[in-house]
């Protein structure tokens, strides 16, 4: 297997901080890769890198082996990466279907189309409704998306990354807030419609990650303190230290009512 | 050649005098909006109604220094009601309602000293101390009231950076401006501070109303024309940042001084060039901070 | 309200329209002449404001650049058809939005509208000072051309006040039916998705700025047409045509009508031109009285006159279904 994306000595410093300091990280093509660490490790930041939000202040981003780093973000989601939001970040004053709708839209690159009407694109149509049944929000579609429930908020912001159809799907922190069935749930959606595809997971939840991740990789205080399979990740020692314990003692917040 | 050379030290001192007039100005106009996050638009407005309420004192009392005193503190009155009484009932309804009010605010301020005074431009007399030209070097001759609007203005500078550097009030509105959330988190009382910091900075703007009155005279237009060299201060020098902000107040004050006597067919638009330069290459402003 | 309720009542306020010559003075025609053209800056104010939420404060440059540019047309060469002095001034419109919009469009908020009211200001400045190419304020007048001519149709005279009213109907009821349009093509889409959501849009792999600056294009090629109009109706252009209070005024119609709305310019521009009228005949502080009326609008009613009649409508709905369960 390839790696699709590549990062080469990458750092991110915010005035005098290091948020991220001198990463290097290969994302296999076609495989689970999850990105663990406590909070404030830097993922999100990372995930900011991945898809130009932040210029790296140091070395470089290769996805297929061509250079993203210092793109504008729309240009990067272009080449075939999409990532979700961990504070939710949809299109709140807009219908579910008109939500999908637009990232449809995008994904064909009709977004600055003016001479023929949204409405006559069939395709478009077609797509948004196929989106919405697979994330099982089609009976809410004429609803505005602001006033659905968190879960299918939820379900929703996977739509907006799916419906692109991208190559590598870069998820943070999916299944926060949600109930251990809801979690079920939308593990279940996130095998289906991730597969073919490549796969980068933020989580907290661990019974998720070693369900879900072919590899994982331990993030803290802005470096990758290992890279490897769960059972290689399991038996680290220094990921053990950072933990403060096994990592199957790690529970989510909620978890712990 | 001898007298047309000693015209550049007088251009560079009236480019001074108006440079730290603007700052007057701007300087509570940035703090302002880089803590609450509006555009009042009406700020500039309050420099004027200053500039008029001291001719309107001037016709009462006779007595510029009266009105130096007196007009700034109206000033600062009317800041502290336009923000209590207005601008917080629309800071919730979001950015655009709070434009649109300020904005609307402004026209209306326009609109009512029209009515009052008219739209000619009203003289002030220049005080009888200062009437008279100071002999700088070499044959140069300044009018002293230019000098004093000078000394006056940096003296309230010094004042200012006293206050932001040496006092708690100071400090609170220095943490303010970095991280209102933050600020309030860490037990400052924010809402104290920003009508404080409204109250100063309309306080300001008065007293640059008044002592512009006799050097500019006092009409209706002085709002649009302060407004732009404000946006030209907040464009080059970046919001929040009251160190940018007298850099721009002084280079924008030499390009209107120079480009009046120069480039007189565009002096007009120079201003707008030179803007517009800033923004295509750095759209948060020379030293502001990025969005 | 039903698709054809909707309709009906289009149909019915275009029949209106169409007849009011045969019960209206002239006095009244010559002032809905004057709220069309208003509808169409307005309408075109709207796709900045209302549905892609920017707030400009400088747009009525576009309008007096549209002007300026027929009326130079007008002035400086005679022979010229009118149809192609107005093809023209729309023209300058687009280029002028294309120019001002790529500068601005890069802003945050509070920068943008600071910035368009700049430009705004400067060329207000430029159409004040540059004499020799637009009269100064004097402004520009007295040009020769009498006529318009259409194809098949015959000769108009520019003069006569039926035909100019329903020229400018014509041509209105064309733009809104444009500007309609383009809210439901994937541009007007992709708008009311920056709107809503900018950073969503960004990560979607949407060109923003490339959005933002042919909406730019399009509302001053609008505004630009309807500035056109208003110098042949009004027979002359004036620096006061595009500063700061004309700007002004735009925001007002569109506030009184509703800035959210797709009507609300067309009912604000309505109201606002009878307002005036009225009110100036009374007293000559009209500015400062609308200025007042403004201010307590988006205080404490922002949705406007569109806004008011939906709400009406949804209270209706509401206890029609509280009374059929």
């Amino acid at each position: 297997m390839t790696p699709i994306l590549r990062l080469n000595g990458v750092s991110k410093h915010f005035g005098g901080i290091r948020v991220i300091d001198d990463v290097n990280l290969e994302i296999l093509e076609g495989e689970r890769h999850a990105l663990i660490g406590p909070n404030g490790a830097g993922k999100s930041t990372l995930f900011n890198l991945m898809t130009g939000f932040y210029s790296p202040t140091r070395g470089s981003i290769h996805f297929k082996e061509k250079r993203i780093d210092g793109l504008a973000p729309y240009k990067i989601i272009r080449l075939g990466i999409a990532r979700s939001f961990q504070i939710i970040n949809i299109f709140k004053g807009m219908q579910v279907y008109e939500n999908i709708r637009n990232a449809v839209v995008a994904k064909h690159h009709y977004s600055l189309m003016f001479d023929r009407m949204l409405g006559s694109l069939n395709e478009v149509r077609k797509e948004t409704e196929y989106i919405l049944s697979r994330i099982h929000l089609k009976p809410f579609q004429n609803e505005l998306a602001g006033t659905l429930g968190y879960g299918q908020q939820r379900a929703l912001e996977l739509g907006l990354t799916i419906a692109l159809d991208p190559e590598l799907v870069l998820l943070d922190e999916p299944g926060a807030g949600l109930t251990p069935d809801e979690t079920r749930e939308i593990v279940r959606l996130i095998r289906e419609v991730t597969a073919g595809k490549t796969l980068v997971i933020v989580e907290h939840d661990m019974d998720v990650v070693f369900d879900l991740a072919d590899r994982i990789s331990v993030l803290n205080r802005g470096t990758i303190l290992a890279t490897g399979t769960p059972e290689e990740i399991k038996r680290n020692e220094a990921v053990k230290e950072v933990y403060l314990g096994s990592l199957f003692e790690e529970k989510p917040l909620w978890q712990e009512r | 050649m001898e007298s047309q050379l000693s015209i550049l030290p007088v251009l560079f001192l009236h480019g001074l005098v108006y440079g730290m007039l603007i700052f007057l100005v701007a300087s509570g106009l940035t703090l302002v909006m880089s803590m609450m996050d509006i555009l009042n638009f009406a700020h500039a407005s309050i420099y004027m109604i200053g500039a008029f309420v001291c001719y309107q004192i001037i016709q009462w009392t006779n007595s510029f220094w009266f009105a130096l005193v007196v007009a700034p503190l109206v000033c600062a009155l009317l800041g502290v009601l336009m923000e209590r009484g207005l601008i917080r009932k629309v800071h919730a309804s979001g950015h655009v309602d709070e434009l649109l009010l300020t904005f609307g605010l402004a026209m209306v301020i326009m609109e009512v000293i029209k009515w009052i005074y008219g739209t000619n431009p009203l003289p002030v007399p220049v005080p009888r101390q200062l009437t008279r030209s100071v002999q700088l070097w070499s044959g140069i001759q300044y009018p002293s009231y230019r000098l004093f609007i000078l000394l006056l203005s940096l003296a309230v500078l010094a004042f200012l950076f006293y206050i932001l550097k040496k006092t708690r009030l100071g400090i609170s509105i220095r943490a303010c401006v970095q991280d209102g959330e933050m600020a309030s988190a860490l037990g400052t009382n924010v809402s104290v501070v920003f009508v404080t910091v409204m109250a100063i900075g309309t306080w300001l703007a008065g007293i640059a109303g008044v002592i512009v009155a006799p050097y500019l005279s006092v009409y209706p237009g002085m709002f649009s024309d302060m407004i732009l060299d404000c946006f030209a201060v907040i464009a080059v020098g970046g919001l929040g940042s009251l160190g940018g902000a007298l850099v721009a107040s002084l280079i924008v004050g030499q390009v209107q001084s120079f480009g009046v006597i120069f480039l007189p067919t565009i002096s007009i638009i120079l201003i707008y060039v030179v803007m517009v330069v800033v923004f295509t290459l750095k759209p948060s402003g020379l030293f502001g901070k990025k969005e | 309200m039903n698709r054809s309720v909707q309709g009906a009542g289009i149909l019915f306020i275009l029949i209106l329209a169409v007849m009011c010559p045969w019960f209206m003075g002239k006095f009244h025609i010559y002032l809905l002449t004057e709220i069309m053209i208003y509808s169409m800056l307005g309408l075109s104010y709207y796709l900045l404001l209302g549905h892609t939420g920017l707030l400009s404060l400088g747009h009525a440059a576009y309008f007096g650049i549209g002007g300026y540019t027929t009326a130079l047309f007008l002035h400086g060469m005679p022979g010229v058809p009118v149809s192609l002095t107005l093809l023209f001034g729309a023209i300058s419109g687009l280029l002028a939005g294309f120019l001002i919009g790529s500068m601005v469009l890069r802003l945050t908020k509070i920068y943008f509208s600071f910035a368009t009211l700049a430009f705004g200001q400067m060329v207000w400045a430029i159409a004040w000072k540059w004499r020799g190419l637009t009269g100064g304020d004097d402004g520009l007048t007295g040009w020769s051309a009498r006529e318009f001519v259409f194809p098949f149709l015959g000769r108009f005279s520019l003069t006569h006040v039926t035909f100019l009213y329903y020229f400018v109907l014509l041509i209105t009821v064309i733009t809104i039916g444009v500007c309609w349009c383009f809210t439901r093509t994937p541009l007007g889409n992709t708008l009311a998705a920056v709107k809503s959501n900018p950073t969503r849009t960004n990560f979607l792999g949407i060109n923003i700025n490339a959005a933002k600056l042919m909406l730019f294009g399009f509302t001053g090629l609008i505004a630009g047409l309807s500035g056109s109009l208003f110098i042949l109706f009004k027979k002359m252009v004036a620096p006061n045509f595009l500063d700061m209070f004309m700007s002004f005024d735009v925001v007002v119609m569109s506030v009184i009508g509703g800035y959210s709305s797709f009507l609300g310019p067309i009912v604000g521009s309505f109201v606002y031109v009878y307002m005036v009228e009225y009110i100036s005949a009374v007293t000559d502080r009209w500015q400062l009285i609308m200025g007042v009326f403004f201010m307590l609008l988006v205080l404490f009613y922002p949705k406007g006159l569109v806004g008011m009649f939906k709400d009406v409508l949804k209270r209706r709905i509401f206890l029609k279904r509280k009374v059929c369960s």
